[in-house]
């Protein structure tokens, strides 16, 4: 699959035209931080690193009903079924989606809603070039290039966008948009920066030794000590690009209503509360400890060594008591 | 020995499908567990002894419960639910020819093709019970395929044990030797025997020899038969039992009941002791 590239002039009239047959979303500057909305206009990206949430929201949203009830019978939800394409999300956020298809459809159950979603999405994937100082993606995996959950690579040169299909959707998107196809030394010019990016951002740690390390330490003190100025807030597992635990509840009216899901986190008590009253994580630590060796061990053991903290740092940036996973995972490898 | 797999459900696994309650019984002295019969509306389930479902009353919720019925029973299933929560005691309420919410079967199984030919101990404790009688009802149907047969079961009173009828049958049975004890009876009748389950299975001494015992109850319980078991030869990776957890989705999505790397409704709920020894204990 050949690469292209559109004039950066040009951006706002190729995505016009691709609205034609998708909803197209890119980061937006709000009064709360970047977040992604619906194109209207021109894209401004100055100064934008990462959303204040992430890219999850599209393929779990944050409250989803899954069945309407009347009485004692009721019918699935209908899940929206639009097309869309994502301009200008993250290496790291795309990759936390990618990861969420072993969660949400594997071989043995599969999310019908989620599935729709993914498959109705086109990631344009716009590498980095300024990492933040709470970003560590090299850490975990990824990188400032990553393809991993990319349908287009799209890098950033002088006056043009260089546009990369990586996947047949990315390719179906691009083919007939009318770009000048580019040739290799093009593409990889265009891409410097970011592999320059890459080169400069030197990982913390071997990530395999990271996701030994941390199991090992199960029974150590560190968890305590990391977790007892946890506030339990759970802000961490909203931010989280990778984070997809979800509750379930009913509710209505006179036996008419909703069965919905909605974010939830392994921070709260009352995630692991049995009906009994016995509660297998009974304080933070323990809860902390699940949250960094579900990322760091218990994922990567059931996916290929796969890690799912993919290191955006926004639970660093957004603990209001300045817990660092970063240190966490130093820690554990002492 | 090898656990069953656990099929999935690769189609809408969070819609539930309808079933109605066909009749009830009330089980226990306390009316705190009642048993449910259940037909579903479309079709019959293909299911093995150890799994579980998601029962569901909208507006209510959705509970994890194992079933109580063997396959080798016919077309109704039984659970056996105690009032304890929101959802339980909604379906207490619900009585025959209402419908509710059903969803599986869940979960993997009792090792079933790993008893074939084999002794089987099976321990049981108060209301956890229920997947080992669906066990018990299934080797005593396809009796052929298995050896000698030990059940102990215990509860804290007469008035506590599940499924009396039918103990009475098992009681009378050469297909299998039961021992059936109370912690105490206290005020109610009772002729049986008093002493905790550890107690009677270390006077009972079921041999090890080609045998895989099942152990089911309350965690004190398991606590103290674990060390007799041991002494009577059992090795971890001959002794089974079936976890409890907080769920929600029970297909491996909503993330709350793991122990390290698994899930106990995908993965489980049945473990040997020898997996539950490479998992962090956290249970």
């Amino acid at each position: 699959m050949p690469a292209y590239k559109i004039g950066k002039g040009k951006l706002d009239e190729f995505l016009a035209g691709i609205k034609k047959h998708y909803a197209v979303y890119a980061p937006a500057r709000g009064p709360e931080g970047w977040r992604f909305a619906p194109v209207e206009g021109q894209v401004e990206l100055d100064g934008y690193l990462l959303t204040r949430l992430s890219a999850k929201e599209f393929v779990t949203p944050i409250y989803e009903t899954l069945i309407r009830f009347d009485g004692r019978t009721g019918e699935p939800a209908r899940t929206e079924n639009e097309k869309r394409l994502i301009f200008g999300i993250r290496p790291c956020d795309a990759r936390a989606v990618r990861l969420f298809d072993s969660v949400f459809a594997n071989e043995s159950y599969v999310d019908p809603a989620y599935k729709a979603r993914r498959s109705n999405t086109v990631s344009v994937v716009t590498a980095c070039t300024e990492p933040a100082p709470t970003c560590f993606c090299t850490s975990t995996g990824g990188g400032p290039v990553d393809e991993f959950g990319a349908d287009v690579m799209a890098y950033e040169a002088e006056s043009d966008w260089v546009l990369k299909p990586v996947t047949d959707k990315g390719e179906e998107v691009l083919k007939d948009a009318g770009l000048t196809e580019v040739a290799d030394d093009e593409l990889k010019k265009a891409a410097a920066p970011a592999e320059k990016a890459t080169a400069e951002m030197k990982p913390l740690w071997d990530i395999t030794e990271a996701q030994v390390a941390v199991k090992d330490r199960f029974g150590d003190g560190l968890w305590k000590e990391l977790a007892d100025r946890c506030l339990g807030c759970g802000v961490c597992t909203f931010v989280c690009p990778s984070c997809s635990c979800f509750d379930v509840s009913d509710e209505g009216k006179r036996g008419r209503g909703r069965r919905y899901r909605f974010w939830d986190g392994c921070m709260f008590p009352i995630f692991t509360l049995h009906a009994s009253g016995h509660n297998p994580r009974e304080s933070q630590a323990p809860r902390y400890r699940q949250r960094v060796l579900h990322k760091f061990n218990y994922f990567p053991e059931r996916n290929d060594a796969l890690n799912l903290c993919v290191g955006c740092g926004r639970c660093v940036v957004d603990c209001p008591v300045n817990i660092d996973i970063r240190e966490a995972v130093a820690l554990a490898l002492g | 020995m090898e656990l069953p797999k656990n099929p999935g459900l690769t189609e809408a696994p969070m819609y539930p499908a309808v079933a109605t309650v066909e009749r009830t019984v009330v089980e226990t002295a306390a009316a705190d567990l009642k048993s449910f019969y259940l037909k579903l509306e479309n079709g019959r389930w293909d299911y093995l002894p150890g799994q579980f479902a998601e029962l569901s009353i909208y507006g209510e919720g959705e509970a994890p419960i194992g079933i109580a019925s063997s396959p080798t029973e016919g077309d109704l299933l039984m659970f056996t639910v105690f009032e304890t929560g929101r959802v339980s005691r909604a379906l207490h309420r619900t009585s025959p020819g209402e419908v509710i919410g059903i969803r599986g079967p869940l979960g993997n199984a009792w090792p079933l093709d790993g008893l074939k030919g084999k002794n089987v101990v099976v321990i049981g404790g108060g209301f956890a019970f229920t997947t080992q009688r669906s066990l018990v009802r299934y080797i005593l149907d396809n009796r052929g395929d298995y050896e000698d047969l030990v059940v102990v079961y215990g509860a804290r009173s007469p008035g506590g044990l599940l499924y009396k009828p039918e103990l009475e049958e098992w009681k009378k049975s050469d297909a299998m030797t039961l021992y059936l004890t109370v912690d105490a009876a206290g005020d109610e009748p009772w002729d049986g025997r008093e002493g905790f389950v550890p107690t009677v299975v270390g006077e009972e001494k079921p041999s090890s020899d080609n045998a895989v015992a099942l152990v089911c109850g309350p965690p004190i319980m398991i606590k103290f038969t674990l060390p007799v078991l041991d002494e009577l030869g059992f090795k971890p990776e001959q002794v089974y039992t079936s976890l409890e957890m907080r769920m929600k989705c029970g297909v491996g999505m909503c993330g709350r009941c793991n122990i390290g790397p698994k899930y106990v409704c995908v993965d489980g709920p049945v473990f040997s002791f020898a997996g539950l020894a490479e998992l962090p204990a956290e249970y």
